[in-house]
């Protein structure tokens, strides 16, 4: 039963490229300009990996998220929990906050870009400014919802507040600085590619699947976007299995 | 010796508590009874200082106000999920910044005196109610209390557990000779455990009656069928309606 499990998640992707090679290579219905032959595209691959073009486009892209992603997550969590704890502050700037969060952050781009010109700077803090947003108000959140019984029972052990802080508020808020976590991901992949098509790059994902658009290289094109959407599936599957190790007590008690 | 002289309590306009004076003698136990939402809790807040906002007067004994030892009614809100049993145990000692090797020993000795049928390496949510509850207790122990505080511990048990726990507590009481307040809406909890039962009335609570309960020696449960606890029973409920 146990391996009947694990096969059952692999059987979507067997579904997805058998259709595909039904439709391209069986019925041949498919216009090849649309949707090249599954072969002809692995074989692209291969050669992408093999002279070595997708892995320096892969290290340009993926430095450029983890830069913006990371320092996003780091100065997220650190102003969320201050915010958390000062409820009146976050009052204040609640207003502000979302009103960013709310905004479209593909529209902030020509102000990145005058800010910190066309070079990666700009990219990183596309990826960085919804990553911030989305941790500060979860972070922020998870502390204002904490158990206010948790508290107290450490406050009759005699806790200070900044015990209080570190042994209760800072675990009442994790589950939730991970649900924004796991938002953030995706979020912001989405705008280091995006940014990467419309800034333009020497190296990257995204320019590199907007140069094959251009020249029509669809089987390129295709090769680019597996290689994005494993990607973006792995890093997802690795922050939920990081998650369930973390917070392993969520939804538990 | 713990002195409550017209303790009151008023949040706004509403009074909560009014003039509430009775005395606890070191090593009694003693169990404050009253509907559900009179204001025990809120008493029990006003003892251990964490609400500094009441009335009168609160005096103590020697070094009692720092050595209470608290088990709350929600021991699912008020333990850690995310520590171990024996990390939850000795987190009050953890505050206290009390060296490791300190904590430990404490524990091995906390535990030669009070059985434990749980692993002290579980997580919480593996426990049921009343592993949970009972690690609450622990925690509360492993200070060595002058004041043993208990909330309606038994609330969310079963009536089983309830009854197995009712007498751990009273082990505990007697073992480390403990001063002990019990907080109970359960007229039969309240008169099995107590030396004396505090009777509290509707808001605005204030003490309707003390009421001595004359057992001595170790109580099982066979005294809850007794026709002196029958007697005590519609002494203390005539008290009781008398007061509503």
């Amino acid at each position: 039963m146990s391996s009947l499990n694990r096969i059952y998640p692999l059987l979507g992707f067997v579904f997805v490229i058998g259709l595909w090679v039904l439709l391209v290579d069986v019925l041949k219905v498919a216009n090849p300009l649309l949707l090249p032959s599954i072969k002809d595209v692995l074989l692209r691959l291969i050669e992408l990996i093999a002279n070595g073009t997708l892995a320096s486009d892969f290290i340009a892209t993926a430095l450029r998220w983890v830069q913006g992603f990371g320092l996003g997550v780091i100065l997220g969590t650190i102003s969320g929990l201050l915010l958390g704890v000062m409820p009146r502050v976050y009052r204040v700037f609640e207003g502000p906050i979302e009103f960013l969060r709310a905004m479209p952050v593909t529209a902030i781009f020509p102000l990145f870009l005058m800010v910190f010109g066309i070079g990666d700077e700009s990219k990183i803090a596309m990826a960085f400014l919804p990553t911030y947003l989305l941790i500060l108000i979860n972070a922020s959140y998870g502390v204002i919802h904490a158990s206010p019984e948790r508290r107290r029972a450490i406050q009759a052990f005699g806790a200070t507040q900044p015990q209080i802080f570190r042994h209760v508020v800072c675990y009442e808020a994790l589950p939730q600085i991970f649900i924004g976590l796991r938002l953030a991901l995706s979020l912001s992949l989405v705008v280091t590619v995006v940014s990467e098509m419309f800034i333009g790059t020497d190296l990257g994902l995204g320019q590199r699947i907007y140069d094959s658009y251009l020249t029509n290289s669809v089987t390129t094109l295709y090769a680019f976007l597996i290689v994005l959407g494993l990607f973006g599936y792995l890093l997802n599957k690795i922050s939920i299995s990081i998650e369930e190790k973390v917070v392993f007590w969520a939804g538990r008690v | 010796m713990i002195v409550f002289d017209k303790v009151s309590r008023a949040y706004g306009a509403s009074v909560i508590l009014k003039d509430i004076s009775f005395e606890i003698k070191q090593g009694e136990f003693v169990t404050i009874f009253g509907p559900n939402g009179c204001g025990k809790s809120t008493l029990m807040n006003i003892l251990s200082g964490l609400d500094k906002n009441a009335f009168g007067d609160i005096r103590f004994d020697g070094d009692i106000k720092n050595n209470i030892g608290f088990v709350f009614q929600d021991y699912r809100r008020t333990l850690m999920p995310w520590l171990t049993v024996s990390e939850n145990i000795l987190l009050p000692l953890e505050i206290r910044n009390v060296p490791k090797e300190e904590q430990r020993k404490r524990l091995d000795t906390l535990l030669d005196k009070v059985r434990i049928d749980f692993g002290l390496s579980q997580r919480i949510f593996t426990l049921s109610g009343g592993q949970a509850q009972m690690v609450s207790l622990l925690r509360a122990l492993i200070i060595d209390p002058k004041l043993l505080i208990l909330d309606e511990p038994f609330s969310a048990l079963d009536y089983g557990r309830t009854l197995e726990l009712r007498q751990t507590v009273m082990h505990v009481a007697q073992t480390f000779n403990l001063t002990t307040i019990f907080i109970s809406h359960d007229l039969d909890e309240a008169l099995y455990l107590g030396d004396r039962v505090v009777f509290l009335t509707k808001k605005p609570t204030s003490v309707s009656n003390i009421l001595d309960v004359p057992f001595l020696g170790p109580r099982t449960i066979d005294l809850l069928g007794s026709p002196e606890f029958a007697k005590l029973k519609m002494q203390a409920l005539d008290i009781f309606m008398r007061s509503q």
